[in-house]
């Protein structure tokens, strides 16, 4: 076996490059390899990680497990089932695992088998072409010229295969050898290691990122970072410094839509003397960084608890200033005066939403509390109406919110983005770049002949190497005519099968 | 809108340029084939007028938006920045419109580099069901971007992911063409028996399987002609509208006819699969399934318009939270009759392979032509899906905290890539060229299906891609 040489001139599968394993582990090791660089384990394995897709797109990964056996597992069996195959969580689940860690050793297997030969060949190709070898390859011109054509067939030669063809003698044969982007045949394992790359670092992520959410409202800071475990259930982080939401501002379409929205964060880390270590604003797709952390905008929510009023209070018919007043809170003018909302009607007869305000200002006999009704709907009420001395206008409720910040650290991205432009960088190489092999032969045929052999063979686009060979064939034939027939590729595999056959034979 | 009366052009344009490849076909005339040419040519540049001019509209309706929340008026960079942030592929409706565009954008493309006109009928076609399926989403208007679009990202994203799934589908017919062409490889009795298998799942899958054989009953949506618009009825379930599913009268037992006569038709031609054109009675089970298909799809179309006024019990209509008369609608079940009718679409094409079958296969390309073209398809298609994976994979860290969350939309477009590894893998490694990547090649159109249309359409659970619903 170890004698044969290789079948075809680009095909390097008949070299063999080690020996059998004598010991029992080594045969064990050099089945399990035999598995693993089969391309049938590649075909399961990406079906089961395909229908593992499936489950995951089918059952809402973001439920929790008791949600979905709500649903889904009517019967044991199901429940059962679901639960084996750990359906709320499958791409968590330890198949789903098992199967991505089967195709990362296939891949790393299957490039690691093959790329030593392919290596070999692409670096230590056989420039003189000899006639077994001409028989694996489809595209050649072979004819006979005459010894005085001698110069007319090294130019031609020469102009065909280029400057940088390689050309040696035997004896009296010439041989030229030249070949074109020949780093398009790792373009494969290229694209298997940038593969590799981003699956290693996608598990590594796995196990050490961090994906959580914090709900901070305005003018307060938080530390803790609510994440989501195994099952869906949830558990709590210690970030080891805080963040604070100074402002938080939602814009809105007329329509209610929401057009934007954004939040202020400082963060306050007692590692760090300067106090607010970093201020940022942050929005939608503009996160901010800090200590291996980086925060998004993510979502709001209005916060629980305080509704603020917002009041526009000035004296009458003068310069009036907007405040925000939660329920019972008071605002004391500069002249003593005070004012507190103390009650929020929803609908007042009719008259839409309102605020009862409660006023305490100087009068001539003294002190006076007076209580009336402000509308929203109708801001000139109060001036127009009450006509007492300050103006109040309810200007509408100032809701507080909190911001939704996801918190993520995803240490191994970098590497993974890395994968990512090797991959395109191996696909550009494998589907734009071919390998294409020229041979040259000029040899002596006896009765003041000369051989003359041009031979092409190229690894992908075959079709557009069968154009580009037959302009090079058109070029010979302009010279030298059509030169003799040439065996059809599949007489010549014929007869390689039979030769493969008698060996095969004579060994048993 | 402008952009709509070009689209509509656009649609007619195809719609003769269809007829006119059909009429080249049968009578091979050099000015048939300039003008289909010509015809297809202007309406895609028309397409691309209205796809520009929808930019330009949608610009507008993002500058008035931005200038009114903000109250400030926008100049310069960030002018252009607002009037440029909205391109034409940001809701369904605009993906439909953009998806018909890259379907003949690829088979353009594919004429000049293979001349496979034979394919443009199904490109044609397929773009129609595009543009029909658009026109009958409930989104044409436009709206100001929400937040998570906000993003260049979007361009080079949506584009890919358009262009590649185009490359596929259009991998895919060809696929189909081959497996009719090569009669020395596989017979037309065996391609017959598969897209009997197709409609069949489609039948199974849509018509929710278990429920269609229990009940006998295939469920629509129930809608409320609001004099413009169709508006489902339903109830509110918590926050959640649950649209209500009422059956399609007599759809449900023509369905499962069909579904039994398949069945019988499928086993008839497979046990005659030797033969390339199917005689006898596999020949007569075929054209019964297939009639029945068609009697499916009829009925389906004929209860559109003639179910005007649909009873529901009492209770239930009650709690609807629009009030009735209630009707259905092409739009109650449009994208099980888009799927049907490319299913059947593929049943009446090897209906007139077995009735023509010389005729027919002297019209296509040759099969080496056709497999080189599906090849190459698939290789775009591949590359194409992995621009998306990788640019939504930064979009989404840059956006979301993260590059990878097995969103069903992301997992959708990963299912569809897998696909596409697995149809080169097969043709390289295993030397599966012809034949089985022919299989593959044309239920990866399907994959594509489920990857990009059936997370929007709620076959699968909601993710953050919900904006693409509608």
């Amino acid at each position: 076996m170890s004698s044969q040489p290789a079948l075809t001139a680009l095909d390097p599968e008949g070299l063999d490059l080690g020996a059998k394993p004598t010991t029992a582990i080594g045969r064990g090791y050099a089945a399990a390899w035999q598995v693993f660089i089969s391309l049938r384990v590649t075909v399961v394995t990406l079906i089961v990680i395909t229908a593992g897709c499936f489950v995951g797109m089918f059952f809402d990964q973001t439920k929790s497990y008791d949600e979905h056996v709500q649903q889904w597992a009517t019967t044991p069996w199901k429940l059962q089932v679901f639960t084996f195959l750990e359906m709320y969580d499958v791409f968590a689940s330890w198949w789903f695992g098992l199967f991505v860690v089967i195709l990362l050793i296939n891949v790393t297997a299957c490039s690691l088998e093959r790329l030593p030969k392919i290596w070999l060949d692409v670096w230590h190709p056989r420039p003189e072409l000899s006639d077994e070898q001409l028989r694996g390859i489809r595209h050649s011109w072979r004819g006979r010229i005459a010894e005085g054509d001698r110069a007319k067939a090294e130019g031609l030669i020469a102009s065909l295969l280029g400057a940088r063809a390689r050309t040696s003698t035997t004896g009296e044969t010439r041989f030229a050898f030249a070949e074109k982007q020949r780093w398009g045949r790792f373009g494969v394992y290229v694209v298997h290691l940038g593969l590799v790359m981003v699956m290693v670092g996608g598990i590594i992520n796995g196990k050490t990122k961090m994906d959580g959410l914090m709900m901070i409202t305005e003018g307060t800071a938080g530390r803790l970072v609510r994440l989501r475990g195994p099952g869906n259930l949830p558990y709590v982080v210690d970030l080891g410094f805080s963040l604070r939401c100074d402002d938080f501002r939602l814009k809105t379409f007329v329509t209610g839509d929401v057009m934007e929205y954004e939040s202020d964060l400082s963060v306050y880390d007692p590692a760090v003397p300067v106090k607010p270590a970093v201020k940022k604003k942050i929005e939608v797709n503009d996160p901010l960084e800090y200590g291996g952390y980086t925060f998004y905008q993510a979502s709001y929510a209005p916060a629980a608890g305080d509704q603020l009023v917002q009041l526009d209070v000035g004296p009458r018919g003068g310069q009036r200033r907007t405040h925000s007043l939660s329920i019972g809170d008071k605002l004391t003018l500069d002249d003593g005066s005070t004012f507190v909302p103390v009650e929020v009607i929803e609908e007042f007869a009719g008259l839409g939403a309102a605020v009862r305000v409660q006023e305490t200002s100087m009068g001539p006999q003294g002190p006076r509390t007076t209580s009336y009704v402000v509308f929203r709907q109708y801001p000139d009420f109060d001036r127009e109406v009450r006509r007492g001395a300050y103006d109040v206008q309810f200007r509408g409720f100032d809701q507080q919110y909190a911001t939704g910040i996801q918190v993520g650290r995803v240490p191994w991205v970098p590497f993974i983005f890395t994968g990512f432009v090797v991959m395109f960088v191996g696909m550009a190489m494998a589907f734009l770049m071919s390998h294409r092999r020229y041979w040259a032969r000029l040899a002596p045929a006896g009765e003041g002949k000369l051989e003359l052999v041009i031979a092409g063979a190229a690894r992908r686009h075959q079709y557009a190497f069968g154009e580009e060979f037959e302009r090079v064939r058109a070029k010979i034939v302009e010279v030298f005519g059509d030169g003799e027939r040439t065996a059809d590729r599949a007489r010549a595999l014929r007869e390689q099968r039979r030769i493969a056959k008698l060996g095969d034979a004579s060994k048993s | 809108m402008t952009s709509t009366l070009f689209f509509n052009l656009c649609g007619a344009g195809y719609f003769l340029g269809l007829f006119v490849y059909l009429a080249n076909l049968a009578l091979k005339r050099a000015s048939l084939r300039r003008a289909g040419t010509l015809i297809v040519g202007t309406a895609f540049l028309l397409q691309i007028v209205g796809l520009v001019i929808r930019w330009h509209e949608a610009g507008l309706v993002e500058l008035a938006a931005a200038e009114r929340a903000t109250g400030l008026t926008l100049e310069g960079a960030q002018r252009f920045v607002v009037y440029t942030r909205h391109p034409p592929w940001s809701n369904l409706y605009e993906m439909m419109v953009y998806m018909a565009w890259g379907v003949v954008f690829v088979f353009l493309i594919s004429e000049v580099k293979f001349r496979i006109r034979f394919a443009g009928i199904f490109a044609l076609a397929l773009a129609l069901v595009s543009l029909g399926l658009a026109s009958l989403t409930t989104d044409a208007a436009i709206k100001p971007l929400v937040p998570a679009l906000q993003s260049w990202w979007i361009m080079i994203h949506v584009v890919s992911s358009a262009v590649g799934y185009a490359a596929g589908t259009l991998g895919a017919v060809i696929s189909l063409l081959f497996l009719v062409k090569a009669r020395e490889r596989v017979s037309l009795s065996s391609v017959a028996a598969g897209t009997l298998v197709v409609t069949m799942g489609l039948f199974l899958l849509l018509g929710r399987g278990a429920q269609l054989f229990t009940s006998a009953a295939y469920r629509v949506k129930l809608l409320r002609d609001m004099g413009d618009e169709l508006v489902p009825a339903g109830r509110m379930v918590g926050n959640n509208f649950q649209p209500y599913y009422v059956p399609s009268p007599g759809v449900g037992a023509l369905m499962i006819v069909t579904l039994v006569l398949a069945v019988v038709a499928i086993a008839l031609l497979m046990r005659s699969r030797k033969d390339d054109v199917p005689q006898g009675l596999p020949r007569y089970a075929y054209f019964a399934a297939f009639g029945a298909t068609t009697a499916t799809i009829g009925l389906i179309l004929v209860n559109a318009f003639t179910q005007l006024d649909v009873k529901v019990p009492d209770d239930v209509a009650a709690a609807m939270v629009v009030p009735g008369p209630w009707r259905l609608a092409i739009e109650s079940a449009q994208w099980d009759l888009a799927l049907f009718s490319i299913a059947w679409g593929g049943q009446l094409f090897l209906l007139l392979a077995i009735i023509f079958p010389d005729k027919l296969r002297t019209l296509m390309p040759d099969a080496a032509r056709l497999d080189r073209a599906a090849y190459y398809s698939m290789l775009v298609a591949f590359a194409l899906v992995a621009v998306v994976l990788v640019t939504g994979a930064l979009w989404a860290h840059y956006a979301w905290g993260r590059y990878w969350g097995w969103d069903p939309k992301e997992t959708g477009a990963l299912v569809i890539w897998i696909t596409y590894a697995l149809y080169l893998h097969a043709r390289v490694t295993y030397g599966w060229v012809g034949v089985p990547s022919a299989i593959i090649g044309v239920l990866g159109f399907f994959i594509i299906i489920a990857g990009f249309l059936g997370v929007n359409l709620g076959y699968f659970a909601d993710g953050l891609h919900s904006y693409g619903s509608g």
